[in-house]
């Protein structure tokens, strides 16, 4: 997370825009930014179970990363537009991207918002929002954004394969009907097989590198980007971040 | 098309600013185009009463589904009130942007901050251009 706040202060100030990609090491669940999760999840038992908790700053609800993909897109409106619009493009990369590994996906159509944020106990990809990515009519890329500055960052996760059940079994209770929700569907069950790292890459970057129509040059997080992070870490690492609501 | 009231004043960042009975205190709230643009709004982070600002400082947060956007100030000054009510039902925000969907009462600290802010036709063109 300081990583990519880091990025999108840089690109906030100026810098060409940003995509990451990235897993967890170890496996982690992240809250959404205004999410409630003091009460709900459990830190101990996420903890025995070798499990890091952390909270983004972009929003919607938590994420287990694990066998995932996450991406981070940074970009200034005069890049991407608004949040509207900056949204569907990304959504149409990764579904470019899905595609090229030989997904059948499509784009959710609009969905009544499920209520208030505060007090909500389902997973993200307990529910699809309009646009997201998903394949037999459940969803397979879950994502959220923050803006500000006239800059977006986005976050998203691009299942490969498990079902998402350890959101609910960390929370101290699991609440009635969550585990009714239909499950989010994989890049396993998508395409039959779960694909290597390289040919995911690779699918996701030519995805966006038709979208945004140039090619990425490759690079890693400047000293400068390190240096950020490293100060961001302690806000990222502090509880009361981490347990705010 | 979105609902631009005549006699409201906007910032490019698409809050209004509307006068109030009492001088010097204004009610603060996001466009009808932001609640369009932003989609079903579930969550707001509102400071507290007695908080002081700048002019365009963040002030608060809007979460829509899965975008979360800052809130800037259009005037410098004092929270007075807050509208404590979309805590609990923040949906109002889309249904009455300019009503009950307001964020909160500001009384302002230097009155040419009003002057700052753009009048409903040039917001609309704002809007327009994108």
């Amino acid at each position: 997370m300081a990583i990519d706040q880091a990025l999108f202060e840089g690109v906030q100030a100026g810098d060409p825009p940003v995509l990451r990609l990235y897993r967890w090491q170890p496996p982690c669940l992240s809250f959404g930014r205004n999410q409630s999760a003091r009460g709900i999840y459990d830190p101990d038992l996420a903890g025995s179970r070798g499990i890091d908790i952390v909270r983004r700053p972009t929003g919607g609800l938590a994420v287990f990363h694990d066998r995932e993909l996450t991406y981070t897109v940074a970009a200034q409106v005069a890049t991407l537009g608004r949040p509207r619009a900056a949204y569907a493009a990304i959504n149409t990369a990764l579904a470019s991207g899905a595609a090229r590994m030989g997904a059948s996906v499509t784009m959710a159509p609009h969905r009544p918002a499920p209520g208030p944020l505060v007090g909500a106990t389902h997973p993200c990809f307990g529910h699809t929002t309009v646009g997201e990515v998903t394949a037999g009519g459940r969803k397979l890329v879950g994502s959220a954004m923050r803006f500000e500055n006239r800059t977006i960052l986005q976050h998203g996760s691009i299942l490969i394969d498990g079902d998402q059940s350890e959101v609910v079994s960390l929370q101290v209770r699991s609440p009635a009907g969550s585990m009714t929700l239909p499950p989010p569907i994989t890049l396993r069950e998508v395409l039959g097989r779960v694909p290597d790292w390289p040919e995911l890459y690779t699918a996701v970057l030519a995805g966006f590198t038709a979208m945004f129509g140039t090619a990425f040059e490759a690079s890693r997080p400047t000293d400068a980007e390190c240096g950020r992070a490293r100060d961001l870490e302690a806000h990222y690492r502090n509880e009361a971040w981490t347990w705010r609501m | 098309m979105s609902d631009i009231p005549t006699d409201l004043l906007y910032t490019e960042d698409h809050e209004y600013v509307k006068s109030t009975d009492e001088d010097g205190v204004w009610i603060i709230g996001i466009t009808d185009y932001a609640q369009g643009e932003l989609g079903d709004i579930v969550f707001v982070e509102l400071p507290k009463a007695g908080q002081t600002f700048g002019r365009k400082d963040t002030f608060g947060t809007v979460e829509a589904v899965k975008a979360v956007s800052d809130l800037y100030l259009p005037i410098s000054g004092e929270i007075v009130a807050v509208n404590n009510g979309l805590a609990s039902d923040p949906g109002v925000i889309n249904s009455d942007p300019y009503g009950d969907g307001w964020m909160v009462r500001v009384r302002a600290s230097d009155a040419s901050d009003i002057d700052q802010l753009l009048g409903p036709e040039e917001y609309g063109k704002h809007v327009g251009a994108g």
